[in-house]
Order: structure tokens, then C-alpha cells, then sequence
């Protein structure tokens, strides 16, 4: 098991103007996902300063909560493949010829991009059906579809990023 | 075929996606979806992919995972772990092989405000190992010090797998940590007696460092009470009801993002912290979604509860059980990573040992009991040959010690982790004095 070595991220590799361009979104993506984290840190905090101190909690914070955390997670996802950092056992795989593993990581690349285009795809609907049932969350009556709509681009994002890494890896 | 037969040969799948280099939560993932379309067809997994993921993810209480994960990233980057180092190295740094226990101590510190052994090690490794070879340590001590003492990390609290498997199981966050914490502080104990026997052994391993001044102690000391502070208020918080294990995480997360601040952080090392936490949270909740598809096939199967049921019905005795559940941790912890594991086999072994009496435990405490002891099992598998994740982290920092010296020294540890072991399965009152004293 490891998380790098001889799979160097994405980034560090000679990339062509597709490349670039998805290593790009997938960094600020990420640093959208780090200012949502800031975000619900800073609404836990001022609702426990708030329900403790000063007896004004902050009403269904923690369905803000959820929502951002669906959206923070989601957007950390590509950032994670191009930087190759999905943990993968390399015990079997040791001994086998720096072309073999070539193979084996483009595979799994594919199979990545695939399973995030399945879900992104999915979530797309899934979307859909949340905005025109017009779901809200229980306290704070906010739709739900803000949660769920970011991480449509999040997958798809994730998707490419592994068909490129796929791809790229058999250029190689 | 029968559910079972069908839950094993879509494991089997897994198993040889996962060894021809496919990421642990993508075998997951295609095993789960695989199996899944088998037993119920396409349509009803297509309808469950609408909003699985979403429902994954919105979870309340896993929004501790990326705050403390930032949170450690916080730290690293304000200083912190150098400015553990310092205070523990001022005051035990004189004694024989002292530096090397200082190391551990600096990693118990730093675990204190950070819930993964992987950037305990990575952290310490970059602060510690150049103290440690100025000092003329052996390389397989240093290392070995260093590799054991990051899984630290996870077994003090907070800890992020502690935290998922609490998730898992319905138990509650705070109560876990709660338990963690004095087979960490044995864990401490341990690590400091094994780098002491060695250093007795072999006289030249571990030489003094040179005696600091009390004022230079309480100087060091100075610059660290922050972290004690954050913990107490954290953990005690926690605990004592005033906030649930999120907004815990998100007070010790901000109190460490004001500090990296004062300490000198500016805008360009908040995304750097960015950066590295939104690598880890997407390994982590990757490998989340994978287990979770993974579990909703394997429930349909209907597997975990046969197996329970099976294992019932052969009237074993339970020790045996827990002896080959442990057996069966330390082998896969030989290839996997530590939360994959417990993703992995918490399924299927919670029903199994809460199906078991053990000393008269009542559900929650075997639960609890279970939890801290799958913990401790699953980190001996970051530090064990062929693949330990935190040696290959420690001699990434020193390039120039083999991997083979690195585990050589990581030997007296995995002594030190084995008696631990042994004394958590024989006394839970370890784990569960501490719970039922502050409840």
C-alpha cells in the first residue's frame, strides 16, 4: 500500500493544454471545497459560542452543516486524483515491468472515470428530482438542492480528471 | 447461487482489482456495483446512486474528518510539531535514547490535535529525524522511534478512524475518544520502555543529548501549552456535553487556524493546507463512498449475518473468535491501509462480536471495548513489513536509510504493540475505566 511513488501526481507531469486546464480547475475546486470547510467551521463555532454564551443558537446549523459538508467533500475529490493520492496496494505488483504497471494504472484510471461519470450522472438526476419536488431540509426550510448541485460538476470533474490520467498514462 | 456465494465471489473481485493496482475504493466501488446489479438489477442501483452519494457525504457527524484533517495541516504548518519537538526534547532529550523518546512524546502531542498517523509521521519525521542523526542515532532506532510513535496519531484522540467507527456502528464519538485515551497513554509508556531496553541493549544506538536548563524547559513549555489547551477544551467539551464531536472539531480546528496565524501563517500557506487536506479527504471519502456501495450489496446478500449466525452456531469459544478476527486484522493490515480495513470488515465483524459474550460486557461498552481494540490492531499494520505506510513515509524524509533498516527497527515497537494488545483483550477496564468515570 502506498500513495505515490513511481504514480508521481498529475501535476508534475509533462502536460498538454487539457491537462493543464483540469489540474487548474481541479486546484480551485479545491481551495472552493477548503472555503466552504472554513465556512461550517465557523458557523459551528458561532453556534456554540452563541447557544452557550449567549443563549442565541444559531437555528438548524447543523443542516448548514450537511450541506456544506456534501459540497467541501465533493469538491476535494479531483484535487485528490491529480495528485495521484487514492491509496492502492502495490504488494502484488512489485516485480512487474514499469510497462505493466503503465497498463494497470491506466485501467484503473478508466474504471475511476468511469464509476464518477456513473455517479456524477446519477447525481444530475438525482438533482433534478430534489429541485422540482422543491425539497427543503426540516429546520431551516432550505432547499436541498444547494447541497446536491455542486457536487454534479465535483464527479464530472473527477470523472475527466481520470479518463485524462488514463489516457496520459499510456502516452507516457 | 446463494447470497453468500455471490458476496464471496464479488470479494473476490475486489481482491484481484485491488492487486493489479486499482485504488482500494474504486475495487470497492465496482465490486459493490457489481454485486449489487447481480442480486437486484440495474434499476434499482441506478435509483440508489441518485442521492447514495449525497447521502454519504451530508453526514453530520463525518464532518469531523475534513476539520480535523485541516486542523493537523494547521499545525504542521504554524509550527507546532517543531515547537513539540523542542518543549519534549528540553526535558527528556538528556537521558539515554532520551531524544528518540522525546520524538515519541512530540507525537503523542501532536496526536493530541491531529486524527491521522500519516501526517503525524510525515510532520514529525521532517522535525525530529535531523535532531535525531546530529545526536548520531542508530538509523533503525530513529526510524523505527518515529514510524511507531505516528500511529500515535490515530490512537490518541482525536482520531478519524476511531471516528468512522463510530459512524459504523451508531456509537457515540465522544465516549470512543474518551476510551482511546489511556491505552494511548500506555501506548506512550510502552514505546519510551521498549526505545529504553534497546538503548540498554546496545549502548551506542541512542546517545545522550545535552542537559537544558530549567529555564530553557519552561521557555519550551511556554510555546506549547496552546496545544494542551486545545485538546482539553476539545476533548473535555466533548465529553462534558457542551458541544457535540463536530462543533468540537470545529472550535479545536479554529483555535488552531487563529494560532498558525499568530505564528505567522499567510494566505499562501492556508492553500497549501487546503491542498493537503483536500488530498487526504479525498482519499478518505472516496474510499467512504466505495465501502458504503461495497456494504449496501453485502447487506443485500445477506452475508454478515450468516456469517454471524454460523459463527454462533459452532458455540466456539469467543476468545478464539477474537483471536482469529485479530489474526485476520494484522494479515490484511500487511497490504491495506488502516481505514480501508475497518470500512471493510467492521461489517461484517461488529454483528460477529456483539453476537459474543465477552467478560460480561454489556452491548455498548463490548462496542466501545471492540472499537480501541480494532484501532490498536489495525495501526500495527502501518508499521509491519511488507508495506507499513508510516515507515515508507519516515524513510522518504531519510532517503539514505533503507527500508530494510526501517523495519528492523521497528521491531521492539511491534514487541511493545503486541503485549498492548494482549493486555486491552484480557483487562477492557483499560478502555472502559475512563468512560464509566466521567459518566
Amino acid at each position: 500500500m502506498q500513495d505515490s511513488p513511481e504514480a508521481p501526481a498529475l501535476r508534475a507531469w509533462q502536460l498538454d493544454a487539457l491537462g493543464r486546464t483540469l489540474v487548474r480547475l481541479a486546484r480551485w475546486l479545491s481551495w472552493c471545497g477548503g472555503l466552504v470547510l472554513l465556512g461550517i467551521i465557523g458557523l459551528s463555532v458561532v453556534s456554540v459560542v452563541g447557544r452557550k454564551f449567549f443563549d442565541a443558537p444559531v437555528p438548524g446549523d447543523f443542516e448548514l452543516v450537511q450541506l456544506g459538508c456534501a459540497v467541501c467533500v465533493s469538491c476535494f475529490l479531483p484535487w485528490c486524483q491529480v495528485e495521484r493520492g487514492h491509496v492502492i496496494v502495490d504488494f502484488f505488483t512489485l516485480k512487474a515491468s514499469a510497462r505493466a504497471k503503465a497498463w494497470f494504472d491506466a485501467g484503473a484510471a478508466f474504471l475511476l472515470g468511469a464509476c464518477a461519470a456513473l455517479v456524477a450522472w446519477r447525481l444530475a438526476l438525482g438533482t433534478w428530482s430534489v429541485w422540482s419536488n422543491e425539497e427543503t431540509t426540516m429546520i431551516l426550510g432550505a432547499p436541498v438542492w444547494i447541497g446536491y448541485a455542486p457536487m454534479v460538476p465535483a464527479f464530472a470533474l473527477l470523472a475527466a480528471t481520470g479518463f485524462y490520467t488514463a489516457i496520459a498514462a499510456l502516452r507516457r | 447461487m446463494t447470497g453468500i456465494e455471490i458476496a464471496l465471489a464479488f470479494l473476490a473481485l475486489m481482491v484481484a482489482l485491488m492487486a493489479v493496482r486499482v485504488p482500494i475504493a474504486i475495487a470497492m466501488l465496482v465490486a459493490g456495483i457489481a454485486g449489487y446489479v447481480t442480486l437486484a438489477g440495474w434499476s434499482p442501483l441506478l435509483n440508489h446512486f441518485k442521492s447514495a452519494a449525497f447521502a454519504r457525504y451530508s453526514n453530520y457527524d463525518l464532518s469531523v474528518v475534513p476539520m480535523f484533517l485541516l486542523m493537523g495541516n494547521l499545525a504542521s504548518r504554524g509550527g507546532l510539531s517543531a515547537a513539540l519537538f523542542h518543549a519534549a526534547n528540553a526535558c527528556i532529550g538528556h537521558f539515554r535514547g532520551g531524544i528518540a523518546m522525546a520524538s515519541v512524546g512530540a507525537c503523542a502531542g501532536f496526536g493530541a490535535i491531529c486524527g491521522s498517523s500519516l501526517a503525524t509521521a510525515a510532520t514529525m519525521g521532517q522535525v525530529a529525524l535531523p535532531e535525531l542523526r546530529r545526536h548520531r542515532y542508530d538509523p533503525a532506532l530513529a526510524t523505527g522511534a518515529l514510524a511507531a510513535g505516528g500511529t500515535l496519531g490515530i490512537l490518541i484522540p482525536p482520531s478519524i478512524v476511531l471516528a468512522v467507527y463510530a459512524i459504523l456502528t451508531e456509537q457515540n464519538i465522544a465516549k470512543l475518544f474518551t476510551a482511546a485515551f489511556v491505552p494511548g497513554v500506555i501506548a506512550i509508556l510502552g514505546y519510551m520502555l521498549a526505545i529504553a531496553v534497546v538503548v540498554r541493549i546496545k549502548p551506542g544506538s541512542g546517545p545522550a543529548g545535552p542537559r537544558q536548563t530549567w529555564a530553557e524547559r519552561l521557555r519550551t513549555l511556554v510555546t506549547v501549552w496552546p496545544v494542551v489547551a486545545i485538546f482539553i477544551v476539545m476533548l473535555g467539551g466533548m465529553y462534558g456535553g457542551f458541544f457535540s464531536a463536530t462543533e468540537g472539531a470545529a472550535v479545536g480546528t479554529a483555535a488552531t487556524f487563529v494560532l498558525a496565524i499568530v505564528r505567522g501563517m499567510r494566505v499562501s500557506g492556508l492553500l497549501e493546507c487546503f491542498d493537503a487536506t483536500a488530498r487526504a479527504t479525498g482519499m478518505i471519502f472516496l474510499i467512504l463512498f466505495g465501502a458504503d456501495v461495497l456494504n449496501a450489496f453485502l447487506a443485500l446478500s445477506q452475508m454478515p449475518v450468516e456469517l454471524a449466525n454460523w459463527v454462533q452456531g459452532m458455540g466456539l469459544p469467543p476468545l478464539a473468535v477474537l483471536c482469529a478476527i485479530i489474526l485476520v486484522y494484522v494479515f490484511l493490515g500487511c497490504v491495506m491501509d488502516s481505514l480501508s480495513m475497518i470500512l471493510l470488515t467492521v461489517p461484517i465483524f461488529f454483528p460477529l462480536v456483539m453476537g459474543l459474550d465477552f467478560w460480561g460486557l454489556e452491548a455498548t461498552e463490548k462496542a466501545i471495548w471492540f472499537g480501541i481494540l480494532a484501532l490498536m490492531v489495525v495501526e500495527i499494520g502501518l508499521i509491519t513489513p511488507p508495506v507499513g505506510m508510516n515507515v515508507y513515509i519516515i524513510s522518504n524524509v531519510a532517503k539514505d536509510i533503507s527500508m530494510r533498516t526501517a523495519f528492523r527497527g521497528v521491531l521492539p515497537f511491534l514487541v511493545s504493540d503486541a503485549i498492548r494488545v494482549l493486555l486491552l483483550v484480557f483487562f477492557p477496564a483499560l478502555s472502559l475505566w475512563l468512560v464509566r468515570t466521567m459518566a
